[in-house]
């Protein structure tokens, strides 16, 4: 018996100190031989970054993400991260507007409004060309914005589509309803060029990347997909901005953070997105550099109005005096560095952050109080594969504990996640984490809480809806921001909605890959421009 | 004999049938519009209404078991509720990639398993006994994707002998040299993790044939150990070993799913896990239907094998 206990005791010693040497040295490890051995493991384990170009001449960038784009992109109607960077590869949009307000024309040569804002008038770079040598036209701007048109209200004004003509092949008119001060960004943001000579005889913008090969006007063409394992992607010779300077792109799905992060030390990956807790063996490190960038993300917490449960406004109220912006952000990103906290519904990067409104400081006496007699036990969904996410989701349940309050979690799938806050009908879920990163006008902030629009949060407020026509309509700035300032007030004031912090990125890549400066850190995509890196 | 395995395998049509009733109504069950699975995202609600009447959404449950029946005999499993995407080809690629790892590993530790079970066995009480008996207990007590990931960082990133994920090199898929580079870690992860509980088994199972009678016949006889142990010993505990390679048929689908997840491995493991986590209904229960058919095909296979095996089994029915 006591045997027994010793041989057990033993076991778990031993792994505890296997766990505790293997930790230790995957963090303190100050790879000056990494480059060096893994030039020479190039030759026995044939991983993908070191033998790859040797065997075949060609330059391979391999970019690790986190999840799989599934086997059909629709480039019209994809909002998930890995089928936006897809599209961002594989089509490219009239001009392209970063987070500073720079405008990179793209496609277009100028897009120009006239006086009073009602019409904009786009003229297109000559010679364009799709990747399989077709002209690229004006027809194809016209049936891409009559797409989008048909598919969704996104390019809405007072309910009535911004409408599209085209004035000869390179110039094509976009008329307004009414002015709209945020049209300009409208246009340009997620919507990438599709080709009518493709698409209209297909029928749907469904693509089989198992068996297609998508035709696009991006940086890089689609080579090949091979389901749960990687994009390939190879420069498309007749990209407007010159062809790329990396021959071979790979997106290549590593769900594990644990494995993504030994794949980019080995030299498997060239990039990859990291979280705080993975970077010390990047830090003082010549093989690799990290760049923090800011996507203007905004991660909240969402209280469902669909369900039943969170029909009271002050029972709502409640449930955010009892939590802690600070104690949330900490818990999820570890450092005050990598983090700023939010108050309102845009980012503090923009020029119209107000902060001055309900920030429902905690308060658990108060929050006792106001949820007395509400539910007891709610759900709060989350991305299980999302760490920050899943940290956010304890600490939010430990502070609902306290109020007697008990949550059961929730962590489900990106793909789940997505449909659980596109189904408005849906009260499965009590409450929501989530993140964002919407663009930078303010009125671009408006689908997910106006009724005109898609209401995503499930906001029902006649008072705020009028007010983001009226401040979009608006030309006058200063005016503006009063309008968005009032608008961030009433949003906080419905205990909807609670945003805690917006959270930097952390891009690790190989130091052999260059020209990141060149090719833009920008939000979702992560590149502006693929065809600008370069590898050394 | 054949009269047996006939009649085996008529009563495993009504559990299969069975099987596929539970899932069919679990997928009714199930808080989600089986439409869903069908549509795109641009698609109108009147044009998601027509596709409702074209699959025949709209009729009575009964009516849509039984097409839904001949769809999955016909094999044709649905749509992916969040990619959109045929699971049936999904199926297709992932699978093989499955059974490619998990086949074997599990023979590698079934005939290890025999091996080391008799040794320790036959040594009941002396050193290789209980230096098996330490090794099973630790191997039982290590977590799968803790020994993977010990495997990854020691083989793949500190020697970089193999490399960390995946199953080829991108651009080398034709390459069997390259894949079985990436083959060796999983391989080894899963045949830890299959070995303890087989050796335990047959080391169990060895015991308790050596206190037989025919044993103490044979040593009466002058058998030496070894003729003994090998010559008769181990044909009877192979029988019962049988039944867990026939149990162990469903493994082929779900045999790896942590071990793939970590290792990148493109199987069937981390589809379901993620299928599973993100309520994409269809595909659960296309994996659940294989699986459970799966276990059904097992059983009738071990109950085969047995019959085969031990001619006093068949003259029992």
């Amino acid at each position: 018996m006591k045997k027994k206990f010793l041989a057990g005791a033993l076991a778990v010693s031993m792994t505890a100190a296997l766990l505790s040497a293997c930790g230790g040295s995957v963090v303190e490890e100050k790879p000056a031989d990494t480059q060096t051995s893994a030039a020479a493991s190039g030759e026995t384990s044939g991983s993908a970054a070191a033998e790859t170009p040797a065997a075949s001449g060609d330059s391979v960038f391999t970019y690790a993400i986190a999840g799989d784009t599934g086997n059909t992109l629709n480039p019209l109607t994809a909002d998930d991260r890995f089928g936006l960077m897809t599209c961002k590869a594989l089509y490219a949009p009239l001009y392209f507007i970063h987070p500073d307000g720079t405008v990179d024309y793209i496609l277009a040569e100028s897009m120009e409004a006239n006086e009073d804002g009602t019409e904009y008038t786009c003229k297109l770079k000559e010679g364009l060309k799709w990747s399989d040598g077709e002209p690229l036209t004006a027809d194809d701007v016209v049936f891409t914005y009559e797409a989008q048109n048909e598919n969704s209200a996104a390019l809405y004004v007072n309910d009535q589509p911004i409408t599209v003509e085209k004035v000869d092949d390179l110039t094509v008119t976009f008329k307004l309803p009414a002015p709209s001060a945020s049209t300009f960004e409208l246009l340009s943001a997620e919507i990438f060029m599709l080709p009518k000579h493709y698409f209209e005889p297909k029928g749907t913008f469904d693509v089989n990347i198992l068996q297609e090969t998508p035709v696009g006007c991006g940086p890089y063409v689609l080579d090949e997909y091979m389901t749960g394992q990687y994009l390939k992607f190879t420069k498309n010779p007749y990209y407007v901005l010159g062809e790329g300077s990396i021959d071979t792109i790979v997106y290549r799905v590593v769900e594990k953070d644990d494995t993504a992060t030994l794949a980019l030390q080995n030299g498997e990956v060239d990039a990859w997105i990291s979280t705080p807790d993975y970077l010390t063996p990047y830090e003082n490190n010549d093989q690799f550099t990290i760049n923090n960038y800011s996507e203007g993300r905004v991660a909240y917490l969402f209280l469902n109005t669909t369900s039943e449960k969170m029909q009271d406004k002050d029972y709502r109220r409640g449930i955010l005096y009892s939590l802690d912006r600070d104690e949330i952000m900490m818990a999820a990103y570890t450092d005050p560095q990598f983090y700023e906290l939010t108050y309102t519904f845009l980012p503090p990067i923009s020029e119209y952050y107000n902060p001055d409104v309900e920030t429902y400081a905690r308060d658990v006496d108060l929050a006792k109080e106001l949820t007395a007699n509400g539910a007891k036990d709610l759900t709060l969904c989350y991305i299980a594969t999302d760490s920050a996410q899943e940290r956010e989701a304890l600490t939010i349940q430990a502070s609902l504990k306290a109020i007697g309050i008990n949550v059961e979690l929730a962590g489900v799938d990106s793909a789940a996640w997505t449909k659980a806050y596109m189904d408005k009908e849906s009260g499965d879920y009590d409450m929501m984490l989530g993140g964002y990163i919407m663009g930078i006008d303010p009125n671009a902030y408006a689908p997910l809480f106006s009724q005109d629009k898609d209401n995503n949060l499930r906001f029902n407020a006649p008072e705020i809806d009028k007010l983001w026509i009226e401040a979009d309509q608006t030309q006058d700035k200063a005016e503006r921001k009063e309008l968005y300032d009032e608008i961030q007030k009433l949003i906080q004031d419905e205990a909807i909605f609670y945003p805690f912090g917006s959270n930097m990125r952390s891009l690790v890549l190989n130091s052999r890959i260059g020209g990141v400066e060149e090719a833009g850190l920008v939000l979702i995509y992560t590149f502006a421009d693929l065809s600008k890196l370069t590898i050394q | 004999m054949i009269k047996y395995i006939v009649k085996r395998i008529l009563q495993a049509i009504p559990l299969l049938l069975l099987i596929t009733i539970i899932c069919f109504t679990l997928i009714n069950m199930a808080p989600y519009d089986a439409v869903d699975a069908i549509t795109t995202p641009d698609m109108s609600i009147a044009e998601i209404e027509m596709r409702r009447e074209a699959y025949g959404l709209n009729d009575p449950v009964y009516v849509q078991y039984l097409r839904w029946l001949n769809n999955i005999l016909h094999g044709n499993f649905g749509y992916s509720l969040l990619s959109h995407t045929s699971i049936k080809y999904d199926l297709m690629i992932r699978i093989p990639n499955t059974v490619r790892l998990v086949l074997p590993s599990y023979l590698t530790a079934y005939v290890l398993a025999i091996v080391l079970g008799l040794v320790a066995g036959s040594h009941r009480g002396k050193w290789q006994d209980k230096l098996l008996d330490g090794f099973c207990s630790f191997g039982l007590s290590v977590p799968t994707f803790f020994f993977a990931m010990l495997l990854m960082y020691f083989l793949g990133y500190r020697l970089k002998l193999f490399p960390i994920m995946g199953m080829h090199t991108i651009g080398k898929e034709g390459s069997m040299a390259d894949y079985l580079q990436h083959f060796v870690m999983p391989y080894l992860a899963l045949v830890f993790g299959f070995l303890p509980d087989l050796t335990r088994y047959v080391r169990g199972s060895t015991i308790g044939q050596l206190k037989e009678d025919y044993v103490t016949v044979q040593k009466a006889f002058g058998a030496n150990k070894s003729e003994i142990l090998f010559k008769h010993v181990a044909k009877n505990v192979l029988i019962p070993l049988i039944t867990k390679l026939g149990m162990a048929l469903p493994m082929l689908v779900t045999g790896a799913v942590i071990t793939e997840t970590i290792f990148s491995w493109p199987g069937i493991g981390s589809y379901f896990v993620k299928a599973v986590s993100g309520l994409d209904y269809p595909i659960v229960m296309a994996v659940l239907i294989l699986s459970g058919s799966l276990v059904i095909l097992g059983n009738l296979l071990s109950d085969i094998l047995y019959c085969l095996i031990d001619p006093r089994i068949k003259s029992m029915q």
